[in-house]
């Protein structure tokens, strides 16, 4: 009986809500076909151009772009020449240490 | 040395490009650094090459110093083509063809050289395909102002630059060649030293072992 009653609510909650989305359906079905008669109407509006009168440009200077274009370069081509400069005396310096090792254990002799 | 003093006056006094203006002088070194990305690319590769199917460890030392100076040429091309663009098409940044395949030939060279570091023991085959696919990304970069429709110059702009501009172009490229070459030849001999370097060290383990 109970669950009777709960399946009555339940069509009865839809049948009230029915018409409102009805009339929503309607509402946005007239709005797409007056967009879309709208658009028809004009077919050429994405497809021309009109001249702007007094049309205000950015005038951005162009010197602080070309130096900082300039400058990078060079900083970025120096940064590298002295990370390889060191990198090569850091290694130079490790093959010095090690002959300087060999040198040395091959002076002592073996120990045996 | 004298190029670093030249080569800037003789762009300064270069005639001003009646569009563009004064930024067009970006274009100088610009393209000389894009022109360097894809030498650097193309001999990565042929290293690679020599590598992968020879065994040659020159190649790959080659190769190696290759793949960085294409990721320093790299930087230097996104870098300055932004700021062209922003006095010429009022943004840093468009996602054309030119500058995403650019970008993307950047990552790929970045790829090579995370691989070659942390690639473990296949690490210097891996980077070496990362190599070769780079290099099949020059031509892609170079033609995509043809192929397709973008913000970027085409690739005729060179051919058909007037020739009071060709003295200041030509003086640009030959002294980022020579710094490139420079640079090649420090870089490989590093590599150089690091082999034998390792190398040595193994033989020296081996000596002392020997001598105790």
């Amino acid at each position: 009986m109970k669950m009777t009653n709960t399946t009555t609510m339940t069509t009865i909650s839809r049948l009230s809500n029915a018409k409102p989305v009805r009339r929503k359906l309607r509402a946005l079905l007239a709005s797409v076909s007056a967009l879309v008669t709208w658009a028809l109407a004009h077919p050429a509006v994405a497809q021309t151009f009109e001249k702007i009168e007094g049309k205000t440009t950015e005038d951005v200077p162009a010197v602080p772009f070309v130096g900082l274009a300039y400058g990078f370069i060079w900083i970025a081509v120096l940064a590298y020449v002295v990370s390889l400069a060191r990198n090569l005396s850091k290694t130079r310096a490790e093959l010095d240490e090690l002959r300087q090792k060999v040198e040395r254990a091959t002076n002592a002799g073996p120990r045996r | 040395m004298a190029g670093f003093l030249v080569i800037p006056s003789m762009i300064l006094r270069a005639p001003i490009e009646p569009v563009m203006g004064f930024v067009q002088k970006i274009f100088y070194f610009h393209v000389p650094c894009a022109i360097m990305l894809f030498l650097s690319t193309f001999t990565c590769a042929g290293g690679s090459l020599a590598f992968l199917f020879k065994g040659s460890e020159t190649g790959d030392r080659l190769a190696a110093a290759c793949g960085e100076l294409g990721i320093l040429f790299g930087a230097c091309v996104l870098v300055t083509g932004p700021l062209w663009g922003r006095k010429a098409w009022g943004v840093y940044w468009q996602w054309d063809a030119r500058l995403t395949s650019s970008l993307l030939l950047f990552l790929v060279l970045i790829g090579y050289l995370i691989a070659r570091r942390y690639g473990g023991p296949a690490g210097r085959k891996l980077a070496a395909a990362f190599g070769l696919f780079a290099a099949l990304n020059v031509p892609l970069v170079y033609k995509s102002v043809d192929l397709w429709r973008t913000v970027h110059p085409k690739t005729s702009v060179v051919p058909s630059l007037d020739p009071s501009m060709k003295p200041a172009f030509w003086g640009s490229f030959l002294l980022i060649t020579v710094v490139w070459g420079v640079l090649l030849t420090l870089r490989v001999r590093l590599e150089s030293l690091r082999a034998t370097l390792a190398e040595l060290e193994g033989r020296t383990e081996d000596l002392l072992e020997d001598l105790r």
